[in-house]
């Protein structure tokens, strides 16, 4: 479509275009911009459809992310009422925990944990700690995460990365879940933690001829 | 400042077990302090009155099999100024400091249970210079007064290893290259609390000879093969790789129990 030619008056103010083309053509340029009106209005009607529902689907993912905290907040509580004993043979029989590992997840020296196996009391936090941490492995059991235990000790990305198991101790119980079952990605899982991966190690682990481990720089 | 060495974030960090905590049927590791231990070329040093060493072979390499090797590399520990864990990084590089070796578990947590982050108040230190081998028979278990857990071990090795070569390894690293070891320790330690017959507490002499029979069994229970996939491997192995670990500590348990139920019913 010709720009249209804009002439002034003797005053200065432009005259409309109407004025230099011809009937049909005037009524070309009409239809075309109610097109385009109409299609603008679609547009607007289209945009503001994907807000509403990218809103739904985040309160959805709001609202999943609730269920599942509420899910493990609920299964805690159940492991709660197993107690000590059943907690800590649970842990240690069924789920295949080291008593060091245990306790360094639940943030108490290996001593501590010795007196709770031979009748001490606990404090209620790190009975909540140890329930916590059964719930968890039960539910990682159950979105299919073949041996929980070993999962929670790897890092989430990378050689000298975080652990899963730095998580759950930094409180993240929940966010696990959600990293399990791939509705929280790896940036969000450690942008969520707040922790920053170690530099990665120039070294790696190489069996030597006594069938023990050495640290040799990684070959290039 | 360029940090050198590493620091614990607690002194209790370093400690599976002190004094009264000790368990006396945990296998001789590294790390382990005895007393009244003689070392042989070491001379004697201010702060040396109960002649404390610590044991500081390598997790790796301090046995042959399931015995200890006949002599083993230890350490003089010295009563010593306190040393800060701000300090850990680059001052006394040349020891280990060894806070609060009289100290208990019963002080590292607060009301709540929460561990403690509060700066030692005694100090001892493990010279790296008072080095020396000793005769592992002189290392009595009824006086051992501390282990060390995998963390104060590889503190240990990394400042050791920076004092002798300028090169410090990391500690995430040294304890990824000896955690099965500390695993399969743990498990021996657990079958020997399950397993001991009762009726030889307080021989000395019953109680060794209990324990080098529980020893040769766990030996055996950790190197037979089994079918793992499609290759072969052993529970020592499983223990070795991280991936695997969990799946050998259910399998020792299940026999541990199997072996408790026959020693019941032939008891």
């Amino acid at each position: 479509m010709p720009e249209p030619r804009v002439k002034t008056d003797r005053c200065g103010m432009q005259q409309t275009r109407d004025a230099h083309y011809s009937t049909s053509t005037r009524t070309k340029i009409s239809a075309a911009e109610s097109s385009e009106r109409r299609a603008y209005g679609l547009l607007a009607e289209r945009r503001a459809a994907v807000r509403r529902v990218a809103s739904d689907v985040a309160e959805s993912r709001d609202f999943h992310e609730y269920t599942v905290r509420s899910l493990l907040s609920e299964r805690t509580d159940l492991k709660a009422q197993v107690g000590l004993n059943g907690l800590l043979t649970e842990l240690t029989e069924t789920r295949g925990l080291g008593w060091s590992e245990l306790a360094r997840l639940v943030g108490v020296s290996v001593p501590a944990v010795r007196k709770w196996r031979m009748g001490g009391d606990i404090k209620t936090p790190r009975l909540a700690s140890l329930s916590r941490l059964a719930a968890l492995l039960e539910l990682l059991s159950a979105e299919g995460v073949q041996d929980p235990v070993a999962w929670l000790s790897l890092p989430v990305d990378g050689e000298g990365g975080v652990t899963k198991s730095e998580i759950f101790k930094g409180g993240q119980a929940a966010d696990l879940l959600l990293y399990a079952k791939r509705e929280l990605s790896q940036q969000d899982l450690l942008a969520r933690s707040g922790l920053t991966a170690a530099p990665p190690s120039r070294n790696t682990l190489v069996r030597a001829e006594d069938g023990h481990l050495s640290i040799v720089p990684t070959a290039t | 400042m360029t940090q050198i060495l590493e620091a614990p974030r607690a002194a209790s960090e370093l400690y599976l077990a002190r004094g009264d905590e000790v368990p006396p049927y945990r296998p001789v590791m590294t790390g382990d302090v005895f007393a009244d231990v003689d070392i042989p070329g070491v001379e004697d040093t201010e702060g040396d009155d109960e002649k404390l060493a610590m044991v500081v072979a390598h997790p790796c390499t301090m046995r042959d099999g399931r015995k200890l090797k006949p002599r083993l590399s230890v350490v003089r520990v010295i009563t010593y100024k306190v040393i800060t864990l701000s300090e850990w990084p680059r001052r006394h590089i040349h020891l280990l400091p060894v806070p609060d070796l009289a100290g208990s578990s019963d002080e590292d947590e607060d009301e709540d249970g929460s561990s403690k982050a509060a700066e030692p108040t005694t100090h001892h230190a493990a010279i790296f210079e008072l080095r020396g081998r000793v005769e592992t028979s002189s290392l009595d278990l009824a006086k051992r007064r501390a282990c060390l857990t995998e963390e104060g071990v590889a503190y240990l090795h990394q400042r050791m290893c920076h004092s002798d070569t300028r090169h410090p390894p990391l500690v995430r690293e040294l304890m990824a290259a000896f955690a099965g070891v500390f695993a399969e320790i743990e498990e021996w330690q657990e079958w020997n609390e399950t397993l001991i017959d009762p009726v030889v507490f307080g021989d000395p002499v019953a109680v060794s000879e209990a324990l080098d029979r529980l020893a040769v069994e766990f030996d055996a229970a950790l190197s037979k093969s089994h079918a793992y996939g499609k290759k072969s491997s052993t529970l020592r192995d499983d223990l070795d790789d991280p991936t695997k670990r969990a799946n050998a500590h259910r399998r020792i348990s299940v026999l541990r129990k199997e072996r408790l139920q026959q020693q019941s019913k032939a008891g």
